[in-house]
């Protein structure tokens, strides 16, 4: 086959330092910043953060002078302002810039060159921490005046950019998958989710590294562990979600490594579940014990997990391949299941979940008291638990859309159409303020359940002593903190999952009588390729 | 550029969305040298049928092999040389021209001296030189057009797959589009090319397929398609000042001509379909002026590839 482009780059020519560098950068990287540097916007929210900086560091120099601490709140507080920028408004910008891409089908494009999905997402995600840190420098000369006040232990300094840098990490690698997962019309809307989901992300960080009493906290033992192995989690996660929407924006035509990339999957599922397992265990042996002496919250939360972990696995699938495509892999009999519209796909998850739930629990409970607690009631309550849970999500979501249409909300188009991100989480939301009630009881902190529902039923069940549970934690402040992280896990695939089983119930008529078209896939057909489908 | 010779088998391709099916064991070939229009009606399969052979999209049964390479088995052998445009515009608006297509160039992996000699080349093929710092949202629509080719033309294909470039131009915008393809099939370059103005593809296409409801109903050479259509020749003839009754007259002589197949009124005359060659249709006349029929004009009419179109897929019957 003859080949126009036969001239690969640096083929006999003399590069200089600069024009290596030059081949080596991402292009999706160089024409990300490119764009942004000339944006407005970004100008703008870059000159008001440099503002505001400049304005908090002269506010708190000014109110605390002769405080020997004044460094010290100084810089938390300017630590906390950038995670908040780094972890939301820098991927909510960017976040805009990927769903028009993707809503114009730019990316097909950029995708049928040379460039892989996996170089696409790593040059999303370099442009982003770039971004984040153009951010950083903006409030680099007040974090220095801040260390030269004093107060500041060095080990917290570097903590906290440890997390800083995890934490844009995370923030820009959800923001891509959930760009790449969902088709939702509503795509202004949809920027508020990796608010979300920075605001939860940070919180987790705050919640476990505590950085007003960070001196203190990371004196006690098994402190250092749990943060290190929150950072590590995080990390291991960003990697998954990396691998997932990676998969997620692969052509169907590239999917018959399917087989190869679900072996990875579970590779990466293992490495998290060691990644999780490790730190607490070590916990645990100091004295410091993230999860009391608790069979059923130990179970439970590794169901969570697992359920969390193979939700990601089952979407790791090509969005529509063919039955050619499916037919080339030998193991796909098993994996065909979720493609199959309606009530057998919706069958798959919910028994794959199931599935997940029980090994889940016996694993972790295992791990945790390998003396031998009888784990059948363990599993028999997150079983429960977990499809109470399932259920009560799509009867929400059902009765929210029926109210909706039956007051002539719904038609927000001239179509009928499937929950956009924003309402599934508007759904979590209220369930987080039904059990909030719940929490009072128990007297837990009610945000954490807001943020995490999935945590908030597990300790409404706790709280409410059914199970004979107890409800006290050997410190709540760092159990709230790994429910947190636990449910910015889950938040993510909770969501895409109750997507998906919103869409296999368009598919079977169930929500949507008077479906005139399938629902919008991405990298399907054009305008006149959709109008051939129809 | 280089001159390429690639030969593109449509072969037993089908595609099915669910209970539709979109494309139905379709089998078509173009190759090297040559503007192959595709041309049908809104839903005929056109635009799926260029995404699989674009890599885009999977087939359900069928190929499609660029020079014997499967772009089923083998889309990233076959992507280098392949070229897709397609019929929404994919401009990344905030950037420039000159941004613009050395991103695309950088997503090829052209570096250093060759990525800004190949932009060089791509810029003056365009015809984009005066336009390098301008913002893509400002570009008019043919200017963009000329931008897309010019993405198109950045790894240099030898497969150009072109899906309605022409759709929203204005005619001189048309008229530049149509000689870039030309000159892009004169290199060597094999070209398909869709569209809705049939008479355009008249003009560039060596070749056509028509297809509708996801089946081709005629692949040939432009030539072919018209006899395809008509059966023979169509010729025109008018009267001068045609007294009453002498039009009647005109067809029943023509009738009895040898080779005329079908005679039609018209407003001052007739027309009608012969199978004979230049010296009878010559005969013909000479036996109408021979009969008495002022004869003002006689001349072969052209049929255009609209009505191969409407002929073939059914619609000028209604």
């Amino acid at each position: 086959m003859s080949q126009g482009v036969i001239e690969q780059s640096g083929a006999g020519e003399n590069w200089g330092w600069v024009e290596r560098i030059d081949a080596a950068l991402n292009p999706i990287l160089v024409r990300d910043l490119r764009v942004w540097l000339r944006s407005r916007r970004f100008l703008l929210v870059l000159g008001i953060a440099a503002v505001l900086t400049q304005v908090v560091t002269l506010t708190m120099i000014s109110a605390a002078a002769g405080d020997p601490m004044a460094g010290r709140t100084l810089f938390y507080a300017l630590v906390g302002g950038l995670a908040s920028l780094m972890t939301g408004v820098v991927p909510w910008m960017m976040q805009g810039g990927f769903m028009e891409e993707l809503r114009s089908r730019s990316l097909e494009l950029v995708l049928i060159s040379r460039l892989t999905p996996g170089q696409l997402v790593r040059g999303k995600v370099a442009s982003t921490v770039v971004a984040s840190f153009l951010f950083f420098s903006v409030a680099g000369p007040s974090l220095v005046i801040a260390y030269m006040i004093g107060g500041i232990d060095p080990v917290a300094a570097l903590a906290c950019a440890a997390a800083l840098i995890v934490l844009s990490l995370l923030s820009a690698v959800v923001t891509i998958l959930l760009g790449a997962v969902f088709s939702s019309r509503s795509s202004r809307l949809i920027q508020l989710v990796p608010i979300t989901s920075g605001v939860v992300s940070t919180s987790s960080i705050v919640a476990i590294a505590d950085p007003y009493e960070m001196g203190h906290v990371l004196g006690r033992p098994g402190t250092v562990q749990a943060f290190a192995g929150a950072l590590g989690v995080l990390l291991v996660f960003v990697f998954f979600l990396y691998a997932v929407a990676t998969a997620r924006l692969s052509f169907p035509a590239d999917n018959r490594d399917l087989g190869p990339r679900l072996t990875l999957s579970f590779l990466v599922s293992a490495l998290f579940l060691v990644a999780v397992g490790v730190p607490l265990a070590v916990n645990s042996r100091a004295g410091y014990d993230v999860f009391p002496d608790n069979p059923i919250r130990s179970a439970a939360t590794g169901a969570i997990l697992t359920f969390t972990l193979l939700s990601f696995l089952l979407m790791n699938t090509p969005e529509s391949p063919s039955t050619r495509v499916r037919n080339q892999w030998p193991g796909s009999w098993l994996f065909s299941l979720l493609y199959y519209p309606g009530t057998g796909r919706l069958c798959a998850y919910l028994a794959s979940h199931i599935l997940a739930l029980v090994l889940g629990s016996v694993l972790l409970d295992r791990v945790f008291h390998p003396e031998g607690v009888d784990p059948s009631p363990t599993l028999v309550v997150a079983v429960i638990a977990m499809g109470l849970w399932a259920t009560t999500v799509l009867a929400g979501a059902q009765l929210l859309q029926h109210m909706l249409r039956r007051f002539n909300l719904w038609r927000f188009g001239k179509e009928p159409r499937p929950l956009s991100v924003v309402e599934v989480a508007l759904l979590w939301t209220l369930a987080g303020l039904v059990l909030a009630p719940a929490a009072a009881i128990v007297e837990l902190d009610p945000i954490s359940l807001l943020l995490s529902p999935a945590t908030a039923l597990l300790y409404l069940l706790a709280g409410l002593n059914m199970l004979g549970l107890e409800s006290e934690s050997a410190d709540p402040g760092a159990a709230a903190g790994v429910a947190w992280i636990l449910g910015l896990i889950a938040v993510p695939c909770i969501l895409f999952w109750v997507h998906q089983i919103r869409k296999a119930a368009m598919e079977t008529r169930i929500l949507c009588r008077d479906r005139k078209q399938p629902p919008a896939r991405p990298f399907e057909g054009g305008e006149d390729g959709n109008a051939e489908q129809a | 550029m280089t001159r390429n010779t690639e030969l593109v088998e449509v072969c037993g391709l089908t595609r099915r969305y669910g209970p539709v099916t979109a494309v139905d064991g379709i089998d078509f070939r173009f190759i090297g040298g040559q503007v192959h229009g595709f041309v049908g009606p809104n839903g005929a399969g056109k635009t799926t049928t260029m995404r699989i052979v674009a890599t885009l999209e999977v087939p359900d049964a069928g190929d499609v092999l660029v020079d014997g390479v499967s772009v089923v088995d083998y889309p990233d052998q076959v992507r280098p040389v392949l070229g897709f445009m397609p019929d929404y515009l994919d401009l990344y608006r905030d950037m420039t021209v000159l941004e613009y297509l050395d991103f695309y160039a950088r997503a090829y992996r052209l570096s250093g001296a060759r990525r800004r000699r190949r932009l060089d080349d791509l810029v003056a093929f365009t015809g984009l030189e005066s336009l390098l710092e301008r913002p893509v949202e400002k570009l008019s629509k043919g200017e963009r057009q000329r931008l897309g080719l010019g993405r198109l033309l950045v790894n240099d294909p030898g497969v150009l797959v072109l899906d309605e470039p022409a759709a929203g131009l204005d005619p001189r915008a048309r008229i530049e589009l149509r000689t870039l393809l030309r000159r892009l099939a004169d290199m060597g370059k094999a070209v398909l090319v869709s569209s809705h103005i049939l008479t355009e593809l008249a003009e560039i296409c060596d070749a056509v397929t028509i297809i509708d409801q996801g089946r081709i109903r005629a692949s040939d050479t432009i030539g072919g398609l018209r006899g395809m259509v008509e059966g023979g020749v169509r010729v025109a003839v008018q009267v001068h000042d045609p007294r009453p009754g002498e039009l009647e007259h005109l067809e029943l002589h023509l009738l009895e001509q040898p080779g005329v197949v079908s005679v039609a009124h018209t407003l001052h005359g007739v027309e009608f379909v012969c199978q004979a060659g230049p010296v009878e249709r010559a005969d013909i006349l000479a036996g109408l002026v021979e009969g008495g029929f002022r004869v003002t004009d006689f001349h072969v009419v052209q049929s255009d590839l609209e009505d191969a179109f409407l002929h073939l897929t059914g619609e000028g019957e209604a």
